[in-house]
């Protein structure tokens, strides 16, 4: 049989043309080791201030946190945690909202 | 003096520590002082790869350490024969300092074109920071078929590049013996260890 490989058109690389030389990669600048990720920036805002002498209470839930509010937490007896609610339930107030006026009062009459 | 091969890609698993291994692991039979530097510290695939063949007891023993930086395992080089450059998944500013001071650049790359595609964009960055074209070569790896062998290689040389002769097919055989400390030219199979041999042995004959 007569070969007519020839006569066969120049068949395309199925895979398509390559990247011309202008379409290099641009990561030849990049820095030898990937830059570290940055810290959040409330984070960061929050140890600035700890720098400048302001109170910072950190734990190592410190990145996930806003610091907005803490936690705070302690024990009391059952006569003072029913005094307590009580007094807050008859006059519309979050606990917190109680604790903070009664802080104010202690201070106001020390 | 030294020869510097470099195993260089953007892309992790196309066969940089592979190619390494096997290549260290035939100059070492071949009685030649020979240094894998393996800088993906992050991972150290080529460290955890060399305590295992250690631990097994493997001859020949194959000399790998982990370096931060090119330029650290750039200065270690003059003590050896053959310094093999296994670097990290990523191109920097390091891959072109690793480039102008390799005798040769290879880029493993797998044959889909989402790993020729990039892997051409790579070498083109090289080319274009005056690295000489004819230290760069792609080496192929994974190769499925006869078929795709042929048009991954025919891709690359339409690019400009040289494809080194043969080529890794995709066998667990090659992984087996990886696992267990060995290099690709050490499995349990002749025809494997023989396509392995041939492709680190085009590699030898480019320097």
């Amino acid at each position: 049989m007569a070969d007519l490989s020839k006569l066969k058109k120049d068949r395309r690389n199925p895979l398509g043309e390559p990247p011309a030389l202008n379409e290099a990669s641009n990561n030849l600048a990049a820095p030898e080791h990937a830059p570290v990720p940055a810290v959040p920036s409330r984070v960061a805002s929050n140890e600035s201030s700890g720098e400048s002498g302001g109170y910072q209470r950190r734990d190592g839930r410190s990145a996930r946190k806003t610091n907005r509010t803490l936690a705070f937490a302690t024990r009391v007896s059952e006569d003072f945690d029913r005094r307590f609610r009580d007094v807050a339930e008859r006059d519309g107030l979050l606990i917190v909202e109680l604790l903070e006026k009664s802080l104010d009062a202690y201070e106001s009459k020390r | 003096m030294t020869t510097v091969v470099a195993f260089v890609s953007q892309k992790g698993g196309v066969g940089k520590s592979t190619l390494s291994r096997a290549l260290a692991r035939e100059a070492a039979a071949g009685g030649l002082s020979v240094k894998v530097a393996d800088l993906d510290t992050q991972q150290g695939t080529s460290v955890d790869w060399h305590r295992t063949r250690l631990q097994a007891g493997i001859e020949p023993v194959v000399s790998v350490e982990a370096f931060r930086t090119a330029a650290q395992a750039l200065a270690v080089a003059s003590s050896f024969d053959l310094l093999i450059i296994d670097g990290p998944a990523r191109t920097s500013q390091a891959t072109l300092e690793i480039a102008k001071a390799a005798n040769l650049v290879v880029q493993p790359t797998g044959p889909s074109l989402d790993d020729l595609r990039p892997a051409v964009r790579e070498f083109h960055a090289l080319v274009k920071e005056g690295v000489p074209i004819d230290r760069l070569l792609f080496a192929l790896n994974r190769i499925g078929t006869d078929a795709e062998e042929a048009a991954a290689r025919r891709y690359l040389e339409e690019a400009g590049y040289s494809v080194l002769a043969g080529c890794l097919v995709e066998r667990p055989a090659y992984r087996t013996a990886q696992n267990s400390g060995r290099a690709v030219t050490e499995t349990r199979y002749a025809a494997l260890n023989g396509r392995a041999d041939a492709l680190i042995q085009s590699l030898i004959d480019k320097v």
